[in-house]
């Protein structure tokens, strides 16, 4: 069994609509409750029903950040489940499948098990997922009480269909048979969380008191609209879904100009709708936070895979010049982290913060530890004593040392002033003269100078010394752990504040042999380093298939560079 | 609070006798005899000669992008449910780019107030056809003619919901300006679209032209489908007043917190840890 070297890699396939993402959450959950890290990662084409779904759960005692390619297990719920995966498969995977399937010239170990028969007989076809989770609990040898207690949580009050899993459950326990892992691994005393990148800015921007969010549903980004949408209730905030991404920008464009903090979020071709409300929001200066989970364009794309290929498109959102600040977290704890500091720069700097993530994080999991509460972000830069009370309008658009000028929330007397997307003064009267815009343009890029002191360098993980140094941003943290994990000499420098970028990142980078990592195929990061720090890379590993990096194939890259 | 007051030292840079210096003297006198504080008041414009306005009223203001007045304002709106929201736009903007804002807020009934300045023309980029130009009317971009059916406003919000909807006229500048009160003062969604002859560009539909056809509406209809009749333009008669009103669930009350509080005032510490507690 493959505990000998501490970790586990499941994989559940079958078609859509069978269950495959639910029963691999379960997995996921019940593995780090166990004590094991986790990371769960799922893959699903653009459809409701038919075509070909998986979760796959790789749990060890070590952290664990990124999928890994060979499985230990593989439960398939059809023939496609194995087919599909021949490649993940050695002669040490235990491929669970159903005895009706017929399975020839693949590597692997088959355990054929009368899982459909069997779901048949408890009276329902699709338990057989769960049943197939009772024979994983057995051959990896996990507690059986453990997973009882999530079907419990999952199915709560529906009391016929708690009764018939957990039923299933046994069902597949007594299948395992001699295939039974006899060392069970019992309870961990303090469980981790199991959480992913979604979750996590849901939950990063709750804590720093988001009262509105605003969108229109697009994979991978509607997950956090689904959470949200789920505590609104709770936690006094509202979600509306609107008519269209530009809808959505404008409405967290009003409700911040009137004092609330909001966000919106979306993907790519959503987010090429927002350009123009992202450059409003600039123009009226207002704090608004938008995200970005990125997939693979151009256009529709992969709209269930993942990359990173809208970084510069991040960046460069919106027409004309202004400041704007792009974070791209690479983990759920950077993700909670970022999101809630996006909130906390917003306010600070009136301009739109974008948070960068993607369909990797948005819906991977990951093991979490508990997360810390926060203060509440204040709507600040915001008087109520207005300074010339005597003028005829507020003076909202003042210039200032930093850039950034106190404005008034509606409803205060004598605080009268335009937001106005044209060219204005001083009190957001319009103004064409090209003295005013000279003033006021300087005034709005003076921001991105102060904004920068609030950039935090990029982190080093691993050795300080060595030959040679990954470089990547956002979610290829994930595999660039694990793959620095390989060799003793290879250290991995993370960009999470993307944008501006801080000059002194340059002092990181600076006499290292950098090799850039990115999931896409232009090398946008690799391109804004040499831009911004005038640093090059010896050499780079790209790849924009949808799919993530998988740790042995990123080793063998590093090896051929060195 | 005398109307005058509401003005900025902005002129209006509008051509003389343009139908916009009526629908402005309609609004700030609207504005003047409100019973709500002028401080609570916000107009949010869109682009286009309607949208310049912005300058030239002193209360609160957005002037956003073309077409998109209408989200920004319902996010006011469902931000601080204290304040009255206007939304200043043009033919060209309310129904050519942001015709979907205004059918969704058709739809969902948010509270706030829509001026539809109808010109049936693009002024502010020189004179091309707009989504409200008579069929076959000679334009810039159409000098053999238009080819598209008009929309006609009242007739659209009126088939989606909407729950008060009017029709006035910049040369009526008394009428319209009780309009505009009412339109305000509605809890819901209002839509006022207003015939303003654009004296540059469109030298068909001039004040003379619409005096002729105007007829007044003595009351609302009772039902969509009779103010929807009532709406219809014919060459011969356009009917200016209110068609129709109902009293209806506004957006935001389906939010059991917004229906408990103002949004702008949530800003209790959340309790995390027991969410956090859930994801073991």
């Amino acid at each position: 069994m493959p505990w000998g070297d501490k970790t586990i890699n499941w994989k559940i396939a079958g078609a859509a609509g069978l269950g495959i993402k639910s029963t691999g959450e379960v997995m996921a959950k019940a593995l780090s409750r166990s004590g094991l890290y986790i990371n769960g990662y799922t893959e699903y084409p653009s459809l409701i029903r038919g075509g070909h779904n998986t979760y796959q759960v790789l749990a060890s005692e070590k952290q664990v950040s990124n999928p890994r390619w060979n499985l230990d297990i593989l439960v398939a719920l059809n023939e496609e489940g194995v087919v599909l995966h021949e490649d993940e498969i050695d002669e040490r995977t235990k491929i669970v499948v159903d005895e009706s399937v017929k399975i020839e010239g693949n590597r692997g170990r088959l355990i054929q098990v009368p899982l459909l028969e069997k779901a048949k007989e408890l009276g329902n076809p699709i338990v057989q997922n769960v049943i197939a989770l009772g024979v994983s609990a057995a051959l990896i040898g996990v507690e059986i009480s453990i997973f009882e207690e999530l079907i419990e949580e999952e199915f709560g009050k529906k009391k016929e269909l708690l009764e018939i899993n957990k039923k299933a459950l046994r069902v597949g326990w007594e299948l395992a048979g001699e295939e039974r892992q006899v060392e069970l691994r019992k309870r961990a005393d303090k469980p981790r969380m199991v959480m992913s990148g979604s979750e996590a800015v849901a939950m990063g921007a709750m804590a720093a008191g988001m009262q509105l969010y605003c969108a229109y549903p697009m994979t991978p980004a509607t997950p956090v609209m689904h959470f949200l949408a789920k505590y609104q209730d709770k936690y006094d905030l509202v979600v509306r879904q609107t008519e269209d991404e530009i809808a959505a920008v404008n409405m967290a464009i009003g409700a911040s100009f009137a004092g609330v903090k909001a966000m919106t979020g979306t993907s790519g071709g959503g987010f090429a709708l927002m350009q123009e409300g992202i450059s409003l929001a600039g123009m009226l200066e207002l704090p608004l936070v938008v995200m970005l989970a990125m997939r693979p364009g151009p256009a529709t794309g992969l709209p269930t895979w993942s990359s990173q290929t809208d970084l510069r498109f991040a960046i460069h959102a919106g027409h004309g010049e202004f400041a704007k600040i792009v974070l791209a977290p690479g983990d759920p704890v950077e993700a909670y982290e970022l999101s809630y500091k996006a909130f906390e720069l917003a306010q600070k700097y009136q301009t739109v913060v974008i948070l960068l993530t993607d369909k990797l994080l948005a819906e991977s999991h990951y093991s979490v530890e508990l997360l810390e509460e926060k203060p509440v972000v204040e709507v600040s830069n915001v008087t109520d004593k207005p300074k010339k009370p005597e003028e005829e309008m507020f003076h909202r658009y003042q210039p200032s040392a930093n850039g950034v000028s106190e404005r008034t929330l509606p409803g205060l007397v004598n605080g009268y002033y335009v937001a106005n997307s044209d060219e204005h003064g001083p009190e957001g009267l319009v103004d064409e003269s090209a003295e005013m815009r000279e003033v006021m343009v300087r005034r709005r890029l003076l921001k991105l100078k102060s904004i920068e002191s609030d950039m935090a360098l990029p982190v080093i993980y691993g050795s300080k010394e060595t030959k040679l140094s990954l470089v990547g941003f956002g979610s290829v943290k994930g595999v660039a752990l694990e793959v620095i994990k390989e060799f003793n000499d290879v250290n991995y420098i993370h960009f999470n504040h993307v944008w501006p970028m801080p000059s002194k990142a340059r002092e990181v980078l600076e006499g290292r042999k950098l090799v850039f990592l990115e999931n896409n195929m232009t090398g946008q990061l690799e391109g804004l380093v040499r831009e911004y720090l005038g640093l090059g890379g010896i050499s780079n590993i790209r790849k924009d298939d949808g799919r993530p990096f998988y740790v042995d194939e990123v080793v063998n890259l590093v090896k051929r560079i060195i | 609070m005398k109307s005058e007051e509401l003005n900025t030292s902005v002129f209006p840079t509008w051509c003389p006798g343009c139908g916009d210096y009526g629908i402005w003297a309609a609004l700030k006198k609207a504005l003047s005899k409100l019973d709500t504080p002028i401080e609570n008041v916000v107009i949010v414009y869109g682009i286009g000669c309607s949208g310049n306005m912005a300058s030239f009223v002193k209360v609160y203001g957005v002037h956003g992008l073309h077409g998109r007045a209408i989200p920004v304002a319902e996010g006011i709106k469902l931000a601080n449910k204290k304040l009255k929201v206007i939304v200043v736009g043009g033919d060209g903007d309310l129904l050519g780019e942001g015709v979907a804002h205004l059918v969704a807020a058709s739809r969902s009934n948010p509270d706030i107030t829509v001026i539809l300045h109808n010109n049936q023309i693009y002024g502010l980029t020189t004179g091309q056809s707009s989504p409200i130009s008579l069929k076959g009317s000679k334009s810039k971009t159409y000098p053999m003619g238009t080819p598209d059916e008009p929309l006609n406003p009242v007739q659209l919000a009126l088939t989606l919901g909407a729950s008060q909807v009017m029709r006035g006229f910049a040369g009526d500048i008394e009428h319209l300006t009780t309009l505009i009160s009412d339109a305000i003062n509605h809890e819901g969604f209002s839509l006022v679209e207003v015939l303003q002859p654009c004296v540059t560009f469109n030298k068909i539909n001039t004040y003379a032209w619409f005096r002729e056809r105007i007829k007044k509406l003595e009351q609302p209809e009772r039902s969509r489908l009779e103010a929807l009749k009532k709406g219809v333009w014919t060459n011969q008669q356009i009917m200016i007043g209110e068609f129709f009103r109902e009293s209806k669930p506004v957006l935001g009350y389906s939010y059991g917190v917004l229906e408990r509080k103002n949004l702008l005032e949530l800003k209790r510490k959340r309790e995390m840890n027991k969410l956090f507690e859930s994801f073991r």
